[in-house]
């Protein structure tokens, strides 16, 4: 059992906020977001369009500085040990930017190289990588020359090379075809079954549904509701509905009417 | 719509609708640039028609050639500058091709907005001039208009001749750099040219002045002459006017179909380029990797570097001239100009046009490291040219001198790169060097006044004038590099605008 920073005797937490707000001019984004992952699990974000999954994966991520609250890492805060929290994490967006003018080897050099990994360990991992997600061929081509899925595939390559502990994924189904989209829930599933935690949000309730052992529905950037696809069930008084059934019932309903 | 007429007006008149708006979108007011454009010709014209007036005596048709020289070179570079963005880069063309509009018809409405642009390059240089002959000399000079008008619809047939004629001949992606660099140091010739009395030695002046005047007063120089005096009867406007059309006509007809293949393989075109396979060797340390990357993105962005070479343009005449302005020395202080600017336009595309800033925030980087590499990645190339220029001052007598600009050359850039990179405005690194002159403060200042300190320096030790002028300008630009880094620190990439 390690301890937190916080000195508490609970298990190191992958990701957790705590009373996370954030406003952009008068709009409140996140209002007030609590949020739990532990170790080795995939955990979905789910929500309606607007409702601030993406920003609270970039305030995970450490790349929007929160109003109030307090983002951690592996039991590091994000605010006040930025560069110790980030080490272990990866963020791929929903829209990758990449250098159109690097070849994919030398867009993964960088990407290790801001992580401080030696080439000796980042050339053998990012060959593989490569050959994994069917870019090897593609490995003369500058990354401009991409589909949307080949760059999606692309930055996932870029996430994994440095060896993260934690992903922090947006979307990251958008843009693939149907043995892209296998493809990378594999890799994902996989990740996580070596231990690794990822936090993905997703519009599609399917993937959700499949993947994530746990679900948190975010709503006006509130944690509406949180746990199991059958506690989710089971709380919106829907035990034998799809994940869609649930996610509609709490998304129209205000958070008091849901049971904790 | 059946008729080619039909579709050309209808797709004109929507290009002048969006360029009109594109002028009401400006920072100023459509009133503040109408009341300012409005005074500069009104001060232009009354200098125009005074002068005319008081000479009173028609110039040659070999200085009216000369002069209508200097404006179709200035419209032909302004079409082909314009002519890739206008032809290839426009966002409706997937939308038009796939209407049943002709190709043509895009094509010559495509011209025809060159044709514009051409106009309205020249126009304010052209209207003083053209109304102070009319009012200040002879009516007859009102033939210039149609002249003029004649010369834009030549010049944006050329313009865009050579545009398609290099896609032909080398693809969409390569001819997209060389146009620009050929349109843009054909823009520049206006001003070389006038440059060129304080450059061409005087031995050499005449042949080349003789040269240059028997092209002009060939055929075509004097037809376009006597077109624009309204000498001739008319007979040499209407040549002009049916040269004009003629090659409007021809253009449209016979390029329409290179138009629409290079259109077509703009897109679908791979850049794979032969490499041989080779393995990429992964190198360690966030420093080099940085430096690579950025090396890379530059040198495989020829369109950048092309944009680029316009603005270190105006140091061609010194370059060129430098024997007859002063010998080798003359190459000291131009090192750190060319240094200097070409550093600061590579800084700001390294820094403001960073394309992976999530990549790079989400990453435990220390910044610090990072942003040195990108300065020495933009600071790479504008010194292998200050080099280049030392190594000429060196070998011809004066390493000293030669080891003393190099050394200014690259601390004064490593400083203004540094002034530069504290503050970054993250653009699209396509609009990074149209942008770059958004927002001047006082960091911009100062690096223009470390610029003009470090050349002057170096300018006053080449001239061997007062030792101790030179020792002391020096000593205060190494001071002010010193400054530069220990004064002013950066903005954390965190603290960047966060919803941009």
């Amino acid at each position: 059992m390690e301890m937190t920073s916080l000195g508490s005797t609970e298990p190191t937490l992958a990701c957790e906020t705590r009373g996370l707000r954030k406003r952009f001019g008068s709009t409140v984004a996140v209002d007030g977001l609590d949020l739990r992952v532990p170790q080795g699990m995939l955990y979905g974000f789910l929500g309606p369009n607007g409702a601030g999954k993406t920003t609270s994966i970039r305030l995970l991520s450490g790349l929007l500085k929160p109003d109030q609250g307090e983002v951690m890492i592996q039991g590091i805060s994000v605010i006040r040990e930025p560069a110790a929290a980030k080490r272990p994490l990866a963020y791929v967006p929903d829209d990758p930017v990449l250098y159109g003018k690097l070849r994919p080897m030398e867009y993964l050099e960088f990407v290790s190289a801001l992580w401080s990994l030696p080439a000796t360990e980042s050339q053998p991992r990012a060959e593989e990588l490569l050959q994994t997600l069917g870019l090897w061929e593609k490995r003369d081509d500058y990354l401009e020359t991409f589909s949307r899925g080949m760059k999606q595939k692309m930055a996932l390559a870029g996430a994994l090379v440095h060896a993260p502990t934690v992903m922090l994924l947006d979307e990251p189904l958008t843009g693939l075809d149907a043995a892209a989209a296998r493809l990378v829930k594999d890799i994902l599933l996989d990740f996580v079954r070596r231990g690794g935690t990822v936090v993905l949000t997703t519009h599609i309730l399917d993937v959700a549904e499949r993947l994530a052992e746990r679900i948190g529905i975010i709503t006006s950037g509130r944690l509406a509701a949180e746990g199991t696809l059958d506690e989710l069930r089971q709380r919106a008084g829907e035990t034998g509905g799809t994940l869609e059934d649930v996610f509609l019932r709490v998304t129209s309903a205000t958070p008091p009417e849901l049971p904790a | 719509m059946n008729s080619t007429a039909a579709q050309i007006r209808l797709l004109l008149g929507n290009d002048l609708r969006l360029l009109f708006r594109a002028m009401l979108s400006s920072k100023r007011s459509l009133l503040f640039n109408g009341v300012l454009f409005g005074l500069v010709l009104t001060i232009s014209h009354a200098v125009s028609i005074s002068v005319f007036s008081y000479l009173s005596v028609e110039p040659s048709l070999e200085t009216q050639a000369t002069t209508w020289a200097f404006f179709v070179f200035m419209m032909i570079g302004a079409a082909m500058s314009n002519a890739i963005r206008l032809l290839f880069d426009h966002n409706d063309l997937d939308l038009l091709f796939a209407s049943p509009i002709s190709p043509r018809a895009v094509l010559f409405s495509r011209i025809l907005t060159l044709f514009l642009s051409s106009l309205l390059t020249t126009a304010l240089f052209l209207l003083p001039l053209i109304n102070g002959a009319i009012f200040g000399l002879k009516a007859r000079y009102a033939a210039a208009y149609p002249t003029w008008i004649f010369l834009a619809l030549i010049s944006a047939s050329i313009g865009t001749s050579t545009a398609l004629g290099m896609v032909r001949l080398m693809g969409p992606r390569q001819a997209r750099t060389w146009v620009q660099v050929f349109g843009a140091v054909l823009g520049a010739t206006v001003y070389l040219a006038f440059q060129s009395n304080r450059f061409i030695p005087e031995g050499e002046k005449n042949w080349i002045w003789d040269a240059f005047k028997s092209v002009l007063a060939s055929p075509v120089g004097l037809i376009v002459a006597r077109a624009g005096s309204g000498r001739g009867m008319g007979r040499d406007l209407l040549l002009l006017g049916g040269l004009a059309i003629f090659s409007t006509v021809i253009t449209g007809r016979l390029l329409a179909r290179v138009f629409l293949v290079g259109v077509q393989e703009s897109v679908s075109r791979s850049q794979r380029r032969s490499v041989g396979r080779r393995r990429h060797r992964v190198q360690s340390g966030a420093f080099r990797a940085t430096l690579l990357k950025e090396l890379r993105l530059i040198r495989r962005d020829p369109l950048l570097l092309s944009q680029v070479l316009p603005s270190v343009m105006y140091v061609l005449p010194a370059l060129f001239g430098f024997r007859a302005m002063g010998g080798f020395n003359l190459l000291a202080p131009l090192s750190v100009i060319v240094a200097v600017q070409f550093s600061l336009l590579l800084v700001s595309v390294a820094v403001d046009g960073e394309e992976g800033l999530d990549l790079i925030r989400s990453s435990p980087l220390p910044e610090l490291r990072l942003r040195t590499a990108k300065i020495a990645a933009a600071m790479a190339l504008p010194l292998s040219l200050a080099l280049l220029l030392c190594s000429a001052v060196a070998v011809t007598g004066r390493p000293g001198l030669a080891s003393i600009a190099f050394a200014t050359a690259a601390a004064t850039s490593s400083a203004c790169g540094w002034l530069r990179s504290t503050e970054m405005r993250p653009s699209p690194r396509s609009d990074v060097l149209k942008r770059r002159n958004v927002g001047m403060n006082g960091r911009s200042v100062a690096s223009g006044v470390l610029m003009f300190l470090a050349t002057a320096s170096v300018g006053v030790v080449a001239a061997d004038g007062i030792p101790l002028l030179g020792a002391l300008l020096l000593g205060i630009t190494a001071l002010g590099v010193l400054a530069c880094f220990v004064l002013v620190s950066p903005k954390e990439f965190s603290e960047i605008s966060e919803s941009a």
